[in-house]
């Protein structure tokens, strides 16, 4: 960012702002100027004047400081360490990090990340650590064009594309995704068919369910048979026929079914023919 | 309990709402606990409030000033951003909370909000409908309530 003479926490928020696409940063620089660029992403920079009075009067707490113990924001506002410090941790601690704004009413503007972390890490080292990682997150998570790898257990990576969104992707760990939805590579099908088959193949619990009340499983095969009308003797698409009633009382206990109430239908064969077209199985 | 180790802040803070008083608004401490404040806001002229003395409880958290303090109407008010808990609907009070603020701006806007109703960010719904549908009788209302529940006795 050479080209605006920004400080590197300048520049960082401006990126986070517009999500890391630095062509339409330039965009908005060419159209409405550095001023207004600036200005929307809440970043200030104004020189200021090192302070001379020894003593600060914090509008915060109400302590008088020394001049030394008080940090002035690129904004111009002027706090104590200790209630910057207070306020670095809770908006960390809040998820914030990538946006901590300063603690004047109505001021806009974005915490320097260095007097962040230097104020942080005094009070509290893990915390500066945990705050260093979310702000580098924030390039992948605010980035349009990165996206971590939805692996699990994630691997760690993330993946970078240039410029159609519309791709597939493999990532060094070796699972293939389509970087638009992170689901699993599902071309050429589109992302919304996509879903919906999923959604579909996650709902098959209730067509199981369906299945344990309405149908019972064949002693031969094993296939689910659904009972569609007629007698109890029903008939297998692998041509099993058996006692569906039978089953039910006694599920594949015993096999009886072969001695007694099937012989009859066997024994005639112009019964079993009608009998049977009516009790197709599934 | 609370009142020994009272941060400076809320000791000076006192003093000055004591010593020079907003215009229409009086906060004095507890005695039990220097961090719960009984409120008293003159409903503003002009306002549908005009004549009514509202009674509020203040109480500054333990992460006072980096948390904001809670506020409640106790006197009943007809008013759409105030639900009949007496919890009011206001920014700063919520997530435009910043430590730069004090109790005295705090029952400023309160103050301020009395006078300008937001009924397109409503918390009562019924008052914001009432509010859009027949100003002039939701007013009336606020009136009636303001001389019913408000009238300072």
């Amino acid at each position: 960012m050479d080209l605006l003479s920004l400080k590197e926490h300048n520049t960082r928020s401006l990126l986070i702002h517009y999500r890391w696409d630095v062509e339409k940063l330039l965009t908005v620089l060419v159209e409405k100027g550095k001023d207004e660029l600036c200005a929307e992403a809440g970043v200030t920079i104004l020189e200021h004047e090192e302070l001379v009075s020894t003593l600060i009067m914090c509008t915060i707490c109400f302590e008088e400081v020394p001049a030394n113990s008080a940090t002035t924001m690129d904004c111009g506002h002027i706090f104590c360490n200790s209630c910057w410090t207070e306020h670095f941790i809770i908006k960390i601690n809040e998820g914030q990090s990538r946006r901590i704004i300063c603690m004047a009413h109505k001021c806009n503007v974005i915490c320097d990340e260095e007097i962040v972390r230097l104020l942080v890490s005094a009070r509290d080292p893990n915390l500066a650590d945990k705050f260093d990682r979310f702000l580098l997150e924030s390039y992948i998570e605010d980035n349009r064009k990165v996206k971590w790898c939805p692996s699990v257990p994630h691997c760690g990576n993330a993946i970078r594309i240039d410029d159609n969104d519309l791709c597939e992707v493999e990532c060094a760990c070796g699972l293939t995704f389509c970087f638009k939805c992170s689901s699993e590579a599902h071309s050429p099908c589109s992302c919304l068919m996509w879903e919906l088959w999923s959604k579909k193949c996650q709902d098959e619990s209730e067509t199981v369910n369906w299945m344990t009340v309405h149908t019972k499983p064949c002693p031969k095969c094993f296939k689910p048979v659904e009972k569609n009308g007629g007698c109890n003797l029903v008939s297998c698409i692998c041509g099993q026929p058996f006692w569906y009633e039978y089953i039910e009382n006694d599920l594949l206990g015993s096999l009886k079914w072969t001695s007694h109430s099937i012989a009859p239908y066997m024994s005639d064969g112009a019964g079993k023919a009608s009998e049977l077209t009516d009790c197709q199985g599934l | 309990m609370a009142n020994s180790n009272l941060p400076r802040r809320i000791i000076k803070e006192t003093q000055r709402l004591l010593s020079e008083p907003a215009p229409g608004i009086s906060a004095s401490p507890s005695e039990e606990n220097m961090r719960y404040f009984n409120v008293m806001i003159l409903g503003p002229s002009q306002s549908p409030y005009e004549g009514g003395v509202f009674k509020l409880e203040l109480f500054l958290p333990e992460e006072y000033p980096m948390a904001p303090p809670k506020v409640r109407f106790l006197t009943k008010i007809y008013h759409p951003n105030i639900d009949k808990l007496g919890r009011i609907c206001l920014d700063i009070l919520k997530d435009k909370w910043s430590p730069a603020l004090q109790i005295r701006t705090v029952l400023l806007s309160i103050q301020a909000l009395l006078s300008a109703p937001n009924p397109d960010d409503p918390l009562s719904e019924n008052i914001a409908k009432h509010w859009k549908t027949n100003e002039t009788e939701a007013v009336e209302t606020a009136k009636e309530w303001t001389r019913l529940y408000a009238s300072g006795e």
